[in-house]
């Protein structure tokens, strides 16, 4: 019975060991660790746990042998085993019932004592891990304010350079002095038709047209190359291409759901939202703001207000889990997920792995996790629909001008007055259908007339199959008051408590809502009644935050030059890479936010730098130093993504239309619903 | 740019599928880029592909000098003027290729790496 | 070393002789390091982590306290660890008996499974290191819980080649989501997994785009010589690619596949007994046949690694309804792989490896909060769970490993993945400490820094 006690005692320990990468034994390790399990734990248990572990009424002594730190720390006389040293260590004279006489029902028979004193002369092999052990391991967050993305940004000095022809633009200068010092030549630049291309894909999806492309070789002026970025930096194509990148973080999808998905009808909306921020270039912060807190910014417009409350659709677009029993649990899963989204996208961090137990490799601890869950916690996301244990994200009624408003009366009216026709036209088909079977009835009539007959029946049924479809659709898809996705504060918002592996019931202690302690002094003032995201917004969206535009602009960069100056772009802790030019990278990021953070400018820098526009052809020499690339002595080669393999095919083919924007479905074909079946996702609200 | 997940929307998504695209369940910043015989079964023999490459060459076609064709279809798919010895090998191709022979090459040249590959 | 390069990279396979005479071919058949035991890997994938205390080690400690609340293990600092008041001990489903000779373990549920017993090695303790479906799925995969790193098909058929030129080394059939559990991370882009499906109607092909409607071959190989003289000539320029030697070598490889990939996805030319001894025609488990049965053709054709993923063993709810039908879709398939294997003598060098990412706890879950526990299911674990192994190189009718009397923490036999990994290469004839490939300045390995051969469990 003992055996239980203990095995419980672990349960409690070994379960914080999740996200991490635990370490393995050695194979001698294993062995020793193996001959402790089979002979010496089952000792412990039997005659010392009654007392001396966690599970102990009181531990007697202040002793547990629970744990391996638990008796190397030991109790009030001092340490309990010395490993290697059998005659020092207290707990073989307590057995030998020199010193205290242990256990005290009786002295244990010598043969076990032996194993006792055998195990601590090998070295008093122990594999439990022990809390006491992990407590002493507490983040420490100075330390980790060393780790170079939780540095300050730096001011960093244009380097010099012995080829001061090379470089074009000041990132250049980084580039070419990190090749010099590593004696590295960087290769030609590419020709104009491959620049030309490159440059095209990377800021529009789309391969020059002909006509593009004799333009350019054409035009011998020195902006040559500046007229073009500024064209495709321009047109439509950017900002549909640019949000793609975008809407991979945020997993934006048609439908919601994780295992079981439902149409998520006005997702396009905030599809659209991002294709046009990046259009009309707006400013990255005002973009993280209006994504985490647009329902709680300010507005003078009811477009304003519109825009803000469909950014919001960040939060809730993608994998938000709606089907779930049980609500308290759904609740704290979309605080994870929305955390995990916020600290990837915009911090490069992995939040989420802090929600069990402290991070394992970055200065996070527990309670960072649930100070910046409250912002969501006190967020509402989804409701319960009337339909079992379904939920569904919210959708938003957007304010509407006077002349929207006017619009979609007449909207609705023209679509009253179609669905009208349809119905007439189906009770009068469904009429003739009953009088054309009546008429079949009739076993007098001859072959020709019956064919005939058959024939006007099924292209009847024919049309109410269509009709029913169509109404159903049209009914569905009715013009109503503009809606988008989005978030709004719960009645009550309140901080969050620590969920024990993130259990809604198992509940920890509260945490006060707060930032990212590694990354920020300062604790949030959050008005009476509300979530607090306008602050965690205002937070992130700060020049002064170490991570936000160090992550955005190697992101970018990352785009164009297939690798970041971070590889690992999605997570800049302890464990992922380090930036191949530091300095470059806080270069870029510093006056990515003095020039009001803009993508465009800074996109239209990197372009038309010597380093873009390098050839991508290969050289013994710097191969030789540097086979992965990492100073970037050529371009990069990449295959083209699915979307711009798809859109370049068409686009040689002649046959591309330009996007329509709006809805993913098109209303007016009701085929493109009928392929989701809405029956079988979730029939009463579909 | 509709993004509807699973099979659920025919089409394009074969392709998004077949080219690593970003499934919405994975957050990610960076696409993983594979190559896999699926991809080149896909580029081979789909109709997409095919189709693609049939309006191609019918577009290609309202050239009717021949020289001057080829060199528009090198600068329409490839960007780049054609060489003296790609002219030749594809002209040698051409005349053993029957009368889809321009469909043939347009096939051809949407599947290669110089077209599928940013430079 | 730069005509080796064909992603091969480095020195680190020098000791790997290719043996082909198309040594160029990343895909060439090498020698293994040492005579092998197993020439090729099945691994059927129970996506979602099977229940070990249901199926295969009932714990008497457990049943004797079903449906009695445990005492909440309270740490130092007063709080609950664990949400254990929710946490009951649960007794296994259905009976759980001994089976075949050897008297291994297996549930009622699993009757023909229970069949072949006797071939089966049962690991009780293995361990993994991540709770979460997706990122324990990679690394059962990988061996790494978060990067792309090359999953283990990758890594064997790095080592080995393919004994089939006409087909990929690594199929997967109905793979994962998350691509990189079949992906080839830093490896040649070849050697990743290529994904496959059992069709569900006449029309669907196992595998998109197989054929060319429309073209004879001649046309078809006329056009792909062009478009690889293409290729090559933009190689030839940029010399050195790994991408694009991947994507060269990925269209011979299809084009071989059309010939060879219709007739052995095609599963009619099987015998009725044969189809009848996968569960092929019963609905409830007629796709995990069929995948069964492909990937045995697929293995017997010389694919180096195949797996078969079967989905729905999460089950965190109403265990007692769901896992009857998990099993019912699947173990009758399995059990026929196995026999078949046997019948056809092909087990002896073949390695059938059945596993979870992870179990499940042995004390309850219940999600509400208000269910009975007849309604209860069980929560993940990865503190210790079972995998079942087969065939090449393995003792049948072994049972290695146990755990605690709370099937949680493991105390004896404990096989932790990085285990399993060396212990399948080493099945295979490959070192897992020899088997590297250099990337970011370092020699990388399935088992990274760990991994030790479990001998105790090789014939």
């Amino acid at each position: 019975m003992l055996q239980k006690v203990s095995s419980f005692l672990a349960v409690s320990l070994l379960l914080w060991s999740s996200c991490a990468f635990a370490k393995d034994q050695s194979t001698e390790e294993q062995a020793a660790i193996n001959d402790f399990n089979k002979s010496i734990l089952p000792i412990l248990r039997k005659h010392c746990y009654g007392c001396h572990s966690h599970q102990a009424k009181k531990a007697k002594g202040g002793l547990v042998l629970d744990s391996r730190s638990g008796w190397a720390r030991g109790g009030e006389t001092g340490p309990a085993i010395v490993p290697g040293k059998p005659d020092e260590s207290l707990l073989i004279s307590a057995v030998r019932y020199e010193d205290y006489q242990m256990p005290p029902k009786g002295k244990l028979p010598e043969a076990t004592i032996k194993k006792l004193e055998q195990w601590i002369a090998k070295g008093a092999v122990d594999p439990r891990v022990n809390k006491t052990a992990r407590q002493q391991q507490k983040v420490d967050i100075a330390e980790g304010r060393k780790h170079w993305a939780f540095q300050p940004v730096a001011k960093a000095a244009i380097p010099e350079v012995q080829d001061d022809q090379w470089p074009k633009a000041a990132m250049d200068r980084f580039i070419l002095a990190k090749l010099e010092q590593e004696q590295i030549r960087p290769v030609i630049d590419a020709d104009r038709h491959t620049w030309l291309r490159r440059v095209s894909f990377d800021l529009t999806g789309l391969p020059p047209s002909v006509d593009q492309i004799q333009d350019f070789l054409a035009d011998e002026s020195p902006q040559a190359k500046e007229k073009v970025v500024d064209r495709l930096l321009n047109s439509k194509g950017f900002g549909e291409r640019w949000a793609r990148h975008w809407l991979d973080l945020v997993g934006y999808a048609d439908q919601v759901g994780t295992s079981n998905r439902v149409f998520a009808q006005y997702s396009w909306k905030y599809r659209d939202y991002v294709i046009n921020a990046f259009n009309n270039d707006k400013s990255f912060d005002e973009f993280i703001r209006q994504q985490i807190a647009g329902d709680l910014l300010p507005h003078d417009s009811p477009q304003q207000r519109a825009e803000n409350l469909t950014a919001t659709g960040f939060l809730v677009l993608g994998d938000v889990e709606i089907v779930e029993a049980d609500k308290e649990k759904l609740l704290v899963d979309i605080v994870d997920q929305q955390l995990n989204k916020v600290g990837k996208a915009f911090l490069g961090l992995t939040l989420e792995c802090a929600r069990c137990h402290d991070h394992k490799f970055d200065p996070i601890p527990q309670t960072d996790y649930y100070a910046m869950g409250g912002f969501f916690h006190g967020t509402s996301t989804i409701y319960k629909t009337p339909r079992g244990v379904w939920s569904d994200i919210h959708k938003l009624d957007l304010p509407e001008t006077k002349q929207q408003t006017e619009d979609r009366m007449k909207q609705q009216k023209a679509h009253a007055e179609k669905l009208a026709g349809w119905k007439k036209e189906r009770s009068e088909t469904q009429a003739r259908q009953k009088e054309l079977d009546q008429l079949l009835k009739n076993d007098k009539l001859t072959k020709g007339e019956r064919d005939k007959l058959t024939k006007e029946r099924d292209q009847k049924a024919g049309r109410v199959g269509q009709l029913n479809r169509d109404i159903e659709h049209a009914e569905f898809f009715k013009p109503t008051v503009a809606k988008a996705h989005g978030v709004f504060d719960a009645e009550n918002p309140k901080d969050m408590r620590v969920t024990i592996r993130g259990n809604p019931r198992a509940l920890g202690r509260l945490v006060p809502r707060g930032f990212l302690q590694v990354a920020s002094d300062t604790l949030p003032k959050i008005p009476a009644k509300q979530s607090g995201r306008a602050q965690l917004a205002q937070w992130i969206a700060d020049g002064k935050n170490p991570l936000t535009a160090r992550v955005c602009v190697n992101r970018i960069w990352q785009k164009l030059f297939a690798e970041g100056l971070v590889r690992t772009v999605d997570y800049f802790g302890l464990p992922g890479d380090r930036p191949s030019h530091p300095e470059l990278l806080d270069f870029l990021a510093a006056r990515f936010v003095a020039s009001g953070w803009s993508q465009k400018k800074l996109i239209r820098n990197l372009v038309l730098s010597r380093t873009y526009g390098l050839a991508s052809t290969h050289s013994k020499s710097a191969h030789a130093i540097d086979p992965d690339n990492r100073w970037l002595w050529r371009m990069n080669r990449v295959r083209l993504d699915a979307e711009a393999m798809r859109d370049a095919m068409i686009f040689v083919a002649g046959q591309l239309q330009p996007p329509t924007r709006g809805s993913a479905i098109p209303l007016e074909y009701a085929e493109n619903v009928g392929g989701l079946d809405p029956k079988n996702v979730n029939p009463p609200n579909f | 740019m509709p993004i509807i997940r699973d099979e659920a929307q025919p089409g394009p998504a074969t392709l998004r599928n077949v080219f690593d695209f970003a499934q919405p369940s994975e957050l990610t910043g960076k696409r993983n880029v594979t190559a896999v015989p699926t991809q080149a079964l896909f580029l081979m023999n789909s109709p997409t592909v095919k189709k693609h490459a049939a309006a191609l060459a019918k577009r290609m076609k309202q050239e009717t000098d021949e020289t001057k064709r080829m060199r528009l279809l090198w600068l329409t798919l490839l960007n780049r003027p054609i060489t003296d010895e790609e002219r030749a090998e594809a002209f040698d191709f051409l005349s053993v290729s029957g009368d889809n022979a321009w469909t043939e090459l347009c096939h051809a040249l949407l599947a290669s790496n110089e077209f599928l590959m940013k430079l | 070393m730069q005509s080796a390069a064909c992603g091969m990279g480095s020195l680190a396979l020098s000791d790997l002789i290719a043996s082909s005479a198309n040594a160029a071919s990343p895909l060439a058949r090498r020698a293994p390091h040492f005579s092998a035991r197993a020439k090729r890997v099945i691994f059927v994938f129970l996506a979602g982590g099977p229940s070990q205390g249901d199926l295969f080690a009932p714990k008497p400690e457990i049943s004797k306290l079903h449906g009695k609340p445990i005492e909440s293990p309270v740490g130092d600092d007063g709080q609950l660890r664990v949400g254990v008041s929710q946490f009951l001990p649960m007794a296994p489903v259905a009976p759980v008996r001994p089976r075949g000779d050897s008297g291994m373990m297996l549930s009622d549920l699993l009757p023909n499974l229970s069949n072949v017993a006797d071939e089966l090695c049962m690991l009780r303790a293995v361990v993994s290191d991540n709770k979460a479906h997706a990122p324990a799925t990679l690394q059962f995969h990988t061996g790494h819980i978060a990067e792309a790193r090359p999953s283990m098909g990758a890594w064997m058929s790095y080592g080995l080649g393919t004994e089939n030129r006409n087909l990929p080394s690594y199929i997967t059939i109905h793979p994962p989501r998350d691509g990189r559990t079949y992906g080839s991370g830093f490896l040649p882009a070849i050697h990743q997994g290529t994904p496959l499906r059992v069709p569900q109607n006449a029309e669907e092909p196992a595998i998109a785009d197989l054929r060319d409607d429309g073209s004879t071959t001649e046309a078809q190989r006329r056009r792909l010589d062009f478009l690889q003289k293409v290729n090559r000539r933009l190689l030839d320029r940029l010399q050195t690619d790994a991408q694009m030697e991947g994507i060269i070598e990925s269209f011979e490889l299809a084009f071989r596949m059309q010939a060879k990939a219709p007739g052995l996805v095609d599963l009619s030319s099987e015998s009725k007994a044969t189809q009848e001894m996968y569960g092929i025609g019963t609905p409830s488990c007629d796709s995990n046949a069929k995948a069964c049965l492909m990937a045995r053709r697929m293995s017997e054709a010389g694919v180096r690694f195949v797996q078969v993923t079967m989905g729905g063993w999460d089950h965190h709810g109403n265990i007692r309804s769901s896992l009857p039908a998990s099993c019912a879709s699947s173990e009758k398939p399995i059990a026929g792989l196995i026999a078949d294997l046997k019948q056809r003598g092909m087990l002896k060098d073949t390695l059938v490896m059945i596993s979870g990412e992870f179990g499940r706890t042995y004390w309850s879950q219940d999600l509400s909060g208000t269910n009975p526990i007849a309604k209860h299911g069980r929560e993940h674990q990865q503190e210790s769970f079972c995998t079942l192994l087969a065939g090449a190189g393995v003792k049948a009718g072994l049972v290695h490993g146990e755990t605690d009397d709370f099937g949680f923490q493991p105390i004896d036999g404990r096989v932790h993945l990085h285990d399993l990994h060396a212990t399948i290469l080493h099945l295979l004839g490959l070192d897992h400490e020899r088997l590297t490939y250099p990337h970011h300045g370092r020699d990388y390995r399935l088992t990274d820094v760990y991994g030790r051969v479990v001998d105790e469990i090789l014939a």
